[in-house]
């Protein structure tokens, strides 16, 4: 996995030396290969999928616009991610986070038993985590996506949102703690009895 | 507090739900309405072209500027005789550089011709070798 990541950073940077070049059209490369992760991280913060497509859209054209700045020290998508994040949150500022309630997610959920028949389904498990990310607060889907999923280390969390590697720390232990909770009350306390069900 | 790992059995928890966790999948139109975006961008950003100047280029040019300086110090081109005076005296010390009998012929050639196609030959070929000069540097552009 890390020798992938490393390789696919190595493409990214011949990438972009082709559009610092002239060669706009190599942009579609990195557009194609970052589209679905800026759109779930910009997801995880706004909660509503037309804002998430605006703004991964506008994320990728102020990457372009500001390539020239990109000196190759970080990793592309690091870089990109906190260009993800910095709209993202310019994006909530001007419009009211449009998420469903927790209410409405458990009483999606059914009762307990029929829950219990279906707990050995991975689909539910997504489906379940998936709720339980889109009801943390501002930006701690964003930070656990990056921790858990894209298993960046806390410095590069720290890089991707300006914050220091102290405060990620503890935004961090929060985002974690809160998904756990949230994760326990979707699935009415047995978080830990089906995290060893495939 | 740890706040690198909370409780172990938490930490071990999302770990494995974040396994089968999927990456939402962007619309299909994504990368067509994103690079129509960028494209707008690039069309919209002007175009600049900047001249690279060789050193050899710049060292000519240098060269060039210097030399002009010198011959206006020096000639008055206002007044045709005092450059047809300049150019008789190169001719003459040309001449007497040559005065071995191995160059008899030569300077029998040089003795007729007239002091005009001199002027007119070195002219030309200033002009020319300028021409080339600024048409080499021209051609030879960046495009921002």
């Amino acid at each position: 996995m890390r020798r992938l990541i490393k390789q696919m950073s190595n493409n990214d940077k011949k990438i972009i030396h082709l559009v610092k070049k002239g060669d706009v059209s190599s942009f579609s490369i990195l557009v194609e290969r970052y589209q679905d992760m800026a759109f779930t991280l910009a997801l995880s913060i706004l909660k509503n999928r037309e804002d998430a497509e605006e703004v991964a859209q506008d994320a990728f054209v102020k990457a372009y616009k500001n390539l020239g700045s990109f000196k190759g020290k970080s990793k592309f998508s690091t870089w990109f991610y906190q260009i993800v994040y910095r709209t993202s949150l310019s994006k909530l500022r001007v419009t009211k986070p449009r998420h469903e309630s927790l209410d409405n997610l458990n009483s999606k959920q059914g009762d307990p038993d029929s829950y219990e028949q279906n707990k050995t389904d991975r689909l539910d498990k997504k489906k379940m985590l998936n709720a339980a990310i889109n009801q943390l607060k501002e930006d701690e889907g964003f930070l656990v996506i990056l921790y858990y999923y894209q298993e960046l280390n806390i410095e590069e969390i720290a890089q991707c949102t300006d914050f220091s590697v102290s405060n990620i720390k503890v935004k961090l232990f929060r985002a974690r703690k809160n998904l756990y909770d949230i994760m326990q009350k979707l699935m009415n306390g047995k978080a830990e009895e089906l995290m060893y069900t495939q | 507090m740890d706040y690198k790992n909370i409780n172990n059995e938490e930490d071990l928890a999302l770990q494995n739900f974040f396994q089968s966790y999927e990456k939402e999948k962007a619309p299909d139109s994504f990368t067509k309405n994103t690079m129509n975006k960028v494209l707008h961008e690039w069309q919209s950003q002007p175009i600049s072209a900047t001249t690279e100047i060789s050193t050899f280029q710049k060292t000519i040019i240098g060269i060039t500027i210097v030399l002009c300086i010198v011959l206006v110090y020096f000639i008055d081109i206002k007044n045709p005789h005092s450059v047809l005076s300049v150019i008789n005296s190169f001719k003459n010390n040309f001449l007497s550089i040559m005065s071995d009998s191995l160059f008899l012929p030569l300077q029998a050639i040089i003795k007729k011709i007239p002091v005009f196609v001199y002027i007119i030959t070195f002219s030309s070929a200033f002009i020319l070798m300028m021409d080339k000069l600024i048409h080499r540097i021209s051609s030879n552009y960046r495009v921002k």
